[in-house]
């Protein structure tokens, strides 16, 4: 046990008994009198779009984040903040890693945003990608998840196999695409002193690019810790959102904190914090509808231990669905994925190793528990392209 | 800091929005301090409650550069502790176990959570800085001012109460 995972325990409590906005809203009306505010939000909510129809899109968008994450394997490693202190300065370039967190901050938080704000239009919406962990509705993810069978407390072959599969497809397609990349140019808005550009395929090989201008600020140094202020706008897809962010470090600890935070014009918001230690970076993501209520949350998290990158993604409030992995190479050629599947807090074990032929003739073979399973690669790209093309149909009627 | 302190001026003049913000700033510092004393849900929501009402009713009290995360979390303790001592006086106390902030309060063996857990192994100092800091994600300096405490005194406790909640932890994965 690391102290890590006391964190991480201790967070996990909270999710279970922070208080509900009950209290928030009791508060209110006995120091206020009448709560305007409380009945906006009961009309917001009774008005409040169906999630079901984006939540294959929600799920998608989510996936490429995660899968971004890990095919990057961005490694934490303690900096030189020495450099930093001039952000923001006319001629002073950002340190690589730092601006690759802004930047990659940036780009996620608007891949979510672009799921959940009605007035932009999607870059990533029609991805046919199976999904991870099934629907992706944030509704699901800490109730059965899935793929909508959730079957509480058991967990089959079949559906463990469907869970890696999204995962080993997302993976997949992104090494494919490349990921993305973060530069610094010269700010073409007089109000921003830096741009960033991020590029970013979709895993149809369409290319979208986000600026993010902004100016940062040293808000307070002290002995050990330093905090920088960042506020600006991010443009993607011809949309504009709000930002807003702190960073925070540490670095006799070699720790950072940071938190950013991307809001649309009606109201959606979506929060990153990342939190990194010497071997180890945490992305948490939190997305809020328009009155302040989390619509979805997940996290990503990579340690370098032992000479490998180990990945958890949990998703939903509860965190009691996800999975945790690290790559190797397999001594006979290829790659093998070493794991744990989680939902509804039921473990399974499993390992796939791929046959790397090339091309999409490669090979997966699956070991879940006992059972040993070997599929092509062909067989699970239709099988995700049916269980897309299916929840679509489910969607429009819905709708 | 400041912040805070222009949020609360704003609410004694009737603004909500001003009580929306500052609610969502400072309501887990609130929570967590209610709940290692009661280590009861409901209960420290209770006292979470009266502490805004009591803070936001006696606001004179409250002067330009008052740290005000750390006056709601006085009010919080005191309100609690208050609570404690009512519902002892109703309940039959067991006072078996005598050691940490939260067994010298404890009225029930009812335990919820880790956190609960943590208000019994950590002294009261401790819990406050390692939740303020893990769970509410308080930085270790805003720690040091809202306590009115050294810095390297907050760093130094907020490790050895994760060390002593990791040794808790593995104590209690052994049984």
């Amino acid at each position: 046990m690391k102290e890590r995972d006391v964190k991480k325990e201790l967070r996990k409590d909270w999710r279970e008994i922070a208080p509900g906005d009950r209290v928030k809203n009791e508060t209110r009306r006995a120091l206020f009198g009448a709560d305007e505010a409380h009945e906006y939000n009961i009309s917001a909510a009774s008005a409040k779009p169906k999630r079901s129809a984006k939540r294959w899109a929600v799920g998608a968008a989510m996936a490429v984040i995660v899968a971004i994450v890990v095919t990057s394997l961005i490694l934490w490693f303690p900096r030189d903040e020495g450099a930093s202190d001039d952000i923001g300065g006319n001629n002073t370039p950002v340190t690589v890693a730092y601006a690759s967190e802004y930047g990659f901050s940036a780009m996620s938080s608007g891949i979510m945003l672009l799921k959940y704000d009605k007035s932009a239009e999607s870059a990533v919406s029609t991805l046919p990608v199976g999904l991870l962990f099934g629907s992706g509705d944030a509704e699901s993810y800490g109730n059965g998840g899935g793929s909508g069978n959730g079957n509480g407390g058991n967990m089959s072959d079949d559906e463990a196999v469907t869970l890696i599969n999204g995962y080993m497809e997302l993976v997949e397609s992104v090494l494919a695409g490349s990921g993305y990349e973060v530069r610094q140019q010269a700010s073409d808005r007089a109000d921003y002193k830096i741009m960033l550009l991020t590029d970013m395929r979709d895993l149809e090989g369409r290319s979208s690019v986000m600026r993010l201008y902004y100016n940062e600020t040293l808000y307070e140094a002290g002995d050990d810790e330093r905090e920088y202020r960042l506020s600006g706008v991010m443009e993607l897809n011809g949309t504009e959102y709000a930002v807003e962010g702190t960073r925070s470090v540490e670095p006799a600890e070699g720790e950072e904190e940071m938190e950013f935070v991307a809001r649309s014009a009606d109201g959606v918001t979506v929060k990153v914090e990342l939190e990194c230690e010497a071997d180890e970076q945490e992305y948490e993501y939190t997305v809020y509808d328009a009155d302040g209520e989390v619509i979805d949350s997940f996290s990503i998290e990579t340690e370098y231990e032992d000479g490998r990158t180990e990945v958890e993604l949990l998703i939903g409030a509860d965190r009691a669905t996800g999975i945790r992995f690290y790559e190797s190479e397999h001594q006979g050629g290829g790659r093998m994925m070493h794991g744990m599947i989680v939902r509804d807090g039921v473990q399974r074990a499993f390992s796939v190793r791929v046959r790397n032929n090339g091309g999409r003739d490669e090979q997966y073979e699956y070991t879940i528990g006992d059972a040993e399973i070997v599929l092509d690669k062909d067989d699970i790209f239709d099988d995700f392209d049916d269980m897309f093309d299916d929840d679509e149909d489910d969607d429009e009627d819905d709708d | 800091m400041e912040r805070l302190f222009r949020l609360a001026e704003e609410i004694s003049r009737g603004n909500q929005n001003a009580f929306d913000e500052l609610y969502a700033l400072t309501h887990k510092a609130v929570f967590l301090t209610a709940y290692g004393v009661l280590k009861d849900r409901m209960l420290a929501e209770d006292v979470m409650q009266d502490t805004y009402l009591a803070a936001f009713r006696g606001m004179e009290r409250l002067r330009e550069g008052s740290n005000v995360t750390g006056w709601l979390t006085t009010i919080a303790r005191r309100l609690a502790i208050n609570e404690y001592h009512r519902r002892k006086r109703v309940d039959s106390t067991d006072f078996s176990q005598e050691s940490g902030y939260g067994a010298r309060l404890t009225y029930t063996d009812k335990r919820e959570s880790l956190i609960a857990e943590a208000a019994e192994v950590l002294d009261e100092e401790s819990y406050e800085i390692v939740m303020l800091a893990v769970v509410a994600g308080y930085k270790r300096r805003e720690i040091a001012k809202m306590k009115g405490l050294p810095i390297s005194t907050v760093s130094w406790k907020y490790k050895k109460g994760l060390e002593a909640l990791k040794a808790y932890l593995e104590k209690e994965e052994k049984r």
